[in-house]
């Protein structure tokens, strides 16, 4: 109930029609999961260089259309997150504002569902931007692919520490594991893991 | 995973690997990822097909009438069929859980217009599905030797004149077009002059220059088609021992090879062995001359020759030695009294290295078959000398078993037809494939004359002799899974060449076909309308992986033979040797079910 209100704060905040279809109703049995990559690990002070996106469809991940940008960085990436995600500085010399980057990235997302691995932190950065541009969060329902193993597993060993790395539930869930760490293949890493565990009901 | 990523992984998958890098780079950006869960029907004769399918991970099986009949798993692809003819008489369900890329339907039919590489490897039958794998196989070891053409070769412009032309008018033009022979027209018909014969008619029997040339030429000439493999010229030069083949295109004249055009294009001698064979005139010379077979067979081998062709040259060979031996050996006035006949492989051309012996002779009744007592124990022995093995069942002329008349003979083939013992099924199968080698050819026809007119319309007698083919269980799954013995050993004579061979074989017996190799046989069903074309193709290509598998095991651990000598080694092979086994046998199993069904084996078994 009070989320119902909080979306409709949200809704009249919105500066830009434009953006209007973001509160329609989203189409069944589809999401949207996303990872970001950043020139750090703080939201307030670092800034995003690329987002990656990817829909799904029921039990299909649709990597034939998927959502790709890379940002011009206002400051220089750190030396930590070019060995992460292997994005130098010069890689992104000629990405895009990031005012265009999130418009691009609301058309893509439309009113789905986003999931994302500490989606949060993704959702901060995004916010970060979108808030002073169009007076709005993302007003997306959010789900926590690390939340749905947590519980999944949790089934199986009460009070347990469940280890809620990247690799290891992609691992546990027999996932295959390839590529380097991009916005876009963990984006497609992370709808697979999706994709299982909505299919699964223990682990 | 990333573009690049998918590329690369398509790219790791035949035929993909046709495609060029746009091709590869489109695909890649037009597939999506799907999970299904176990036991999820992908395509069935109800589910038209939408996308191409291709493993990440997981096992799909493909049922045809509720049995399983293929299982596939990662980086394999399917149903190319069902989307290439919009429909499928089989089920593919997720045997489990299941990540698999998806194409596009249209963009794979897109990928098969713009790709005629990548077209056929999908259109193409089981048949032309391994040779295509063949071909990628071999062009890494290809010196471009075996696949050249006549054409390829250098050919000499013929000079043909017609049969009243004057020998010395002939004379001239063959000068003017610097030729090395005469092709004299007759009526529709070629005849050769060549110098030798205008030496012998011209020079020794004062035969007048001026007069017409068409007596002194030779009938019949042998030709070639302009489009043949060199190899098949290089194997009528050995057979015919000829020094030049008129070369024919679309029924005329076209040009002459040269043998020694020819021999510059071969690096190995198996020429030169012919050669050394028929100049041999003692017995010492013809074992040097025979020794140097086994490095013919690996150079050839490795040039990725087909082993048919393999086969069949050194059986060429062989039989040569075989000839000049018995001439060496046997007096001149017992030599036509008498046919030397080899059978089984060697009857069917189908042994590569020395294998073990399988002769026999058959005599004239009118002549004591003692006579030949000794000179067939010195026969037997020089060929062990030689290097051809002792044969464990001592089927060898010199065993009086095998050394006998030919009334006895015809006595005995009555006996194993009427009143068959167990080892008669056998001892008929390899004297059907026996050809003769040397003496008077006709004893042996008489023989097989009579093996045809007893067997006509005996459906109990073939329904048991063609049994035999059904003997060895052939070791490939339901899940087409390879079944070794413990040590990863697959045999693959009785897995697949031995049923192959005695399943037609009894299907050449019935139908009265006197070639003797599995191959021509197989052509010979194909024409009488007892093998489908495409199942013909089918085998004559399995038999063909079977035997050339063999024949690498066997190059591998030299040329002694081990008791293991028809096993191959599955953890040896490489993927792509692996998946033709594998289609191989399935197609030996096929084989082995039509035979069921054509002898009606169930009813005597």
């Amino acid at each position: 109930m009070f989320s119902n209100f909080f979306r409709q704060q949200n809704q009249k905040r919105l500066k830009n029609q434009k953006f209007a279809f973001l509160f329609e109703m989203p189409p069944e049995d589809e999401v949207v999961v996303l990872d970001t990559e950043t020139t750090g690990l703080n939201p307030k002070k670092d800034d995003i260089i690329s987002i990656g996106a990817i829909k799904i469809k029921g039990n299909k991940i649709i990597t034939s259309e998927k959502f790709e940008v890379f940002i011009k960085p206002k400051k220089d990436i750190s030396e930590d997150s070019i060995k992460i995600h292997q994005i130098r500085n010069i890689d992104i010399q000629n990405g895009i504002e990031v005012k265009d980057a999130i418009e691009q990235f609301l058309e893509f997302i439309g009113p789905r569902t986003l999931v994302g691995y500490y989606l949060e932190f993704d959702i901060g950065m995004i916010n970060k931007y979108l808030k002073p541009h169009l007076g709005i969060k993302l007003p997306n329902k959010q789900i926590e692919i690390s939340g749905i193993y947590h519980d999944k597993k949790i089934k199986l060993i009460p009070d347990g520490v469940i280890d809620l790395r990247f690799n290891t539930i992609m691992e546990t869930l027999g996932l295959p594991i390839f590529g380097k760490h991009d916005a876009i293949n963990d984006a497609i890493m992370t709808a697979m893991m999706y994709v299982k565990l909505k299919n699964i009901t223990k682990l | 995973m990333s573009l690049q990523d998918q590329e690369a992984f398509l790219k790791s998958i035949h035929p993909f690997e046709l495609l060029s890098k746009k091709e590869i780079a489109k695909a890649a950006s037009s597939m999506n990822i799907a999970y299904y869960k176990k036991d999820t029907v992908l395509l069935s004769p109800n589910i038209l097909s939408a996308s191409l399918y291709i493993i990440i991970k997981g096992e799909v099986g493909e049922y045809q009438d509720d049995d399983l009949i293929k299982v596939y798993n990662k980086s394999n692809s399917f149903d190319a069929d069902s989307l290439i003819y919009a429909k499928t008489e089989n089920t593919f369900k997720t045997l489990e859980e299941l990540i698999c890329f998806e194409l596009d339907k249209k963009e794979f039919l897109q990928l098969m217009d713009t790709n005629e590489k990548f077209k056929n490897y999908f259109l193409n039958s089981l048949a032309n599905k391994i040779r295509s794998a063949k071909q990628k196989e071999y062009t890494t070891e290809l010196s471009g030797f075996m696949i050249a053409k006549v054409m390829d070769s250098y050919l000499h412009e013929p000079t043909i004149v017609e049969q009243d032309c004057s020998i010395m008018d002939a004379l001239k033009q063959m000068e003017i077009k610097k030729s090395n022979c005469i092709i004299v027209k007759n009526n529709g018909e070629y005849g050769l002059v060549t110098d030798s014969v205008i030496r012998k008619h011209v020079i020794f029997n004062d035969y007048d220059k001026y007069s017409p040339i068409g007596p002194i030429a030779l009938y019949p000439i042998i030709t070639i088609e302009y489009d043949d493999y060199l190899f098949n010229a290089l194997l009528s030069f050995t057979k015919n021992s000829i020094k030049r083949i008129i070369v024919k295109k679309d029924g005329e004249i076209f040009g002459i090879l040269e043998q020694l055009d020819l021999l510059s294009y071969f690096a190995n001698h198996s020429y030169l062995v012919a050669v050394q064979i028929r100049k041999a005139t003692t017995i010492e010379e013809l074992k040097q001359a025979s020794s140097d077979l086994v490095s013919i067979v690996k150079k050839l081998h490795v040039k990725g020759t087909k082993v048919d062709y393999i086969a069949k040259l050194i059986s060429e060979i062989n039989e040569k030695i075989y000839e000049k031996l018995y001439s060496m050996i046997v007096p001149e006035e017992l030599r036509n009294k008498a046919c030397l006949i080899v059978m089984g492989s060697e009857g069917r051309k189908e042994q590569m290295l020395k294998t073990d012996q399988d002769n026999a002779l058959i005599i004239s009744n009118d002549v004591d078959s003692k006579l030949f007592e000794p000179y067939m124990l010195h026969y037997t022995e020089t060929l062990i000398d030689f290097g051809f093995p002792e044969c464990e069942g001592n089927i060898m002329v010199s065993n009086p078993y095998w050394r006998k008349s030919i009334n006895q003979h015809k006595q005995e083939l009555e006996r194993w037809l009427e009143s068959p013992q167990k080892d008669d099924y056998m001892n008929l199968a390899i004297f059907f494939d026996s050809i003769s080698v040397a003496g008077n050819k006709n004893m042996l026809e008489e023989l097989k004359e009579l093996i045809f007119e007893r067997t006509r319309e005996k459906d109990v007698f073939m329904a048991n002799f063609a049994k035999a083919a059904l003997l060895f269980e052939t070791p490939i799954g339901i899940f087409a899974n390879l079944i070794s013995d413990d040590n990863d050993l697959i045999d693959v004579k009785k897995g697949g060449i031995f049923p192959i061979v005695q399943g037609i074989r009894s299907l050449a017996l019935e139908n009265a076909i006197t070639e003797t190799d599995t191959i021509t046989r197989i052509k010979k069903l194909v024409k009488l309308g007892i093998l489908e074309e495409n199942f013909a193709g089918a085998i004559t290509e399995a038999f063909d992986t079977l035997l050339s598998l063999r024949l690498k095991r066997r190059l591998q651990k030299g040329d002694s033979l081990d008791k293991n000598h028809n096993k191959v080694s599955i953890s040896s092979l490489n993927e792509l040797e692996l998946e033709l086994l594998k289609d191989s046998l399935k197609i030996v199993n096929k084989f082995k079910k039509m035979l069921m069904h054509h002898f009606k084996i169930n009813m005597v078994s």
